[in-house]
């Protein structure tokens, strides 16, 4: 374990001063800001009476975030990732050290969900400043002072443990390719193709609909278990498939 | 002992042999000099190495140990540069050291050792994207530095450097084999810098390996030659030809004729000058590795 930590915090110090941690934050902020920007032109939110203002908004941000932001964020931060160790030549470095291959793929596949999560995290944040400032800002928005919190995070959390299926495939990708252009071609066919699928039939069988369907379940109140099971399972087996290919893949570049 | 063996090393891409049944042999403490034109194999050898290539036939062993069954135990006493410095350029220096450091759990003051050794102390916290390539290059071998591995693996290692530079990575080599014991691979194509330093040698042409050994054994593969400056360089050919000799006019007065030791140059002149050719100058020439090395390749090319 303490070696699988030291590789790791390797990953983390090659993030330091990349575009990886400046797009996790930049991205869920600017959106956050773009929403901050319009409802401030605004006089109205168009909330329904008796409906938590909190709950509302976050309603409505998850959809853009879950059905289109969030998987091309993942491509993007997840084709970074690969391309730092490509770019330059240094997978040969890594592979060249006494660790194991498999933990150097693991140590990407973990930075990858860190910097997935720290976008979620930095959104949620976004989203309470967003409530307090139009509290200030707008009285007549009347935000509500008590914060469903819990409700809040699942929403946003149930379908990012969906997503790290999504996660893992596309750090296999970038990894596997070691070119960003294919890892980014990848991830924006998936997702447009889902977006294309949801309301079809099929899409409970295409993985890049998965946290849709999670969402739109959460929003009915309907239970998301089965969901958030089978995409643990199908990550779980990528990713130890992902590990023995790129474990024993050729470092010819 | 040998630190490097390879038994009938093979690597096949598609129908091309890029090595073809290479058995090298890399003794303890020495440094070996991997010689050999661009595309030759120089680099899918020491990419078979250090395991980044798997070989489609053939053995590794290193510190007598089988690759494929000890490779932790291997690398953590190898340290490679493998053909340009691959660096993180938005990190500095000393930061691309310390993931090396974190790679090899090394305690943190070796990363200033290194650093010292490759003269970098006083430029390690600059980003590298603002390094030139000298110190790019010295950083790429501060980090094979790292650790103070019993095999170094370089590949080409003075690319890019000033010629204070090379002398300063020569001297850095030859002190780590001399001083340390440290056995260093070192793949170049630039004759001279291996001449200098290396104490085997190995020529790779083709995927072979044609040609492994010491200097001496090197040289002992090409005669020696006298050169005559005369004023008959035709009637000398024909005069030497008639002996068996080979000759071969290099000039409009110069001829050049291998022999086989000092004594022989003697008996040469000798005959000349009782066939009534006067030698105005006269002198042995020693083969330069250079003139070796293209000799072995060029009869490996005409052989295939």
């Amino acid at each position: 374990m303490k070696e699988f930590f030291a590789v790791f915090s390797a990953e983390l110090l090659k993030a330091k001063r990349s575009l990886l941690l400046k797009v996790s934050l930049a991205i869920p902020a600017g959106i956050m800001l773009f929403e901050w920007i319009g409802a401030l032109q605004r006089n109205t939110l168009g909330i329904q009476p008796g409906v938590n203002f909190w709950s509302a908004i976050a309603e409505h941000i998850s959809r853009i975030w879950i059905f289109l932001l969030f998987p091309l964020l993942i491509t993007l931060q997840t084709a970074l990732i690969g391309e730092t160790d490509y770019r330059e030549g240094t997978w040969k470095v890594v592979c060249s050290q006494p660790v194991k291959r498999w933990m150097a793929v693991a140590a990407k596949q973990c930075l990858a969900v860190l910097a997935a999560f720290i976008s979620l995290i930095c959104l949620l944040l976004c989203l309470l400043l967003f409530g307090f400032s139009l509290g200030i800002l707008k009285p007549e928005f009347q935000v509500s002072a008590y914060i469903p919190l819990a409700e809040l995070g699942w929403f946003f959390l149930a379908p990012f443990v969906i997503s790290l299926l999504i996660i893992s495939f596309q750090t296999w990708v970038s990894l596997n390719w070691g070119n960003f252009i294919v890892s980014c071609s990848t991830g924006i066919t998936f997702t447009l193709v889902a977006l294309f699928l949801f309301d079809h039939e099929c899409s409970r069988f295409f993985p890049w609909s998965f946290p849709g369907l999670g969402l739109y379940r959460l929003i009915d109140g309907k239970p998301v278990d089965d969901l958030l099971y089978l995409s643990l399972a199908l990550c779980a087996g990528i990713t130890l498939a992902a590990n023995l290919w790129l474990s024993n893949k050729q470092v010819d570049r | 002992m040998n630190v490097i063996q390879t038994e009938a090393l093979l690597k096949n891409f598609g129908n091309l042999t890029a090595v073809d049944c290479v058995d090298l042999a890399v003794p303890a403490a020495s440094v070996y000099g991997f010689l050999g034109p661009n595309g030759a194999g120089k680099t899918t050898t020491i990419r078979m190495l250090l395991g980044l290539i798997q070989p489609s036939g053939g053995r590794v062993i290193l510190f007598g140990k089988e690759y494929d069954d000890n490779r932790i135990e291997i690398l953590k006493r190898v340290g490679a540069l493998v053909e340009q410095p691959s660096l993180y350029p938005h990190l500095t220096g000393w930061e691309n050291l310390e993931i090396i450091r974190r790679y090899r759990s090394l305690e943190r003051v070796e990363i200033t050792r290194v650093l010292e050794l490759v003269d970098l102390a006083k430029d390690s916290r600059r980003l590298v994207r603002h390094y030139s390539t000298g110190m790019r290059q010295r950083l790429g071998l501060a980090i094979a530095l790292m650790g103070m591995p019993p095999l170094l693996i370089l590949d080409e290692p003075t690319n890019g450097l000033d010629p204070a530079g090379i002398h300063e990575i020569r001297a850095l080599i030859t002190r780590l084999s001399q001083s340390f014991g440290v056995t260093v691979f070192l793949s170049s194509h630039l004759l001279n810098e291996v001449e200098q330093i290396a104490t085997c040698i190995g020529i790779i042409n083709n995927g072979n390996l044609i040609f492994q050994g010491t200097q001496d054994d090197l040289r002992l593969k090409i005669p020696q030659c006298v050169h005559f400056e005369l004023d008959y360089p035709e009637a000398a050919k024909k005069v030497l030809e008639a002996e068996g000799r080979t000759v071969k006019v290099v000039s409009a007065s110069g001829v050049l004729v291998p022999i086989d030791g000092r004594a022989d140059t003697a008996s040469l002149s000798r005959r000349l000058i009782n066939n009534g050719i006067s030698i105005t100058e006269m002198r042995i020439d020693q083969p330069t590795l250079e003139d070796i090395f293209l000799d072995l390749t060029e009869a490996a090319g005409a052989a295939k």
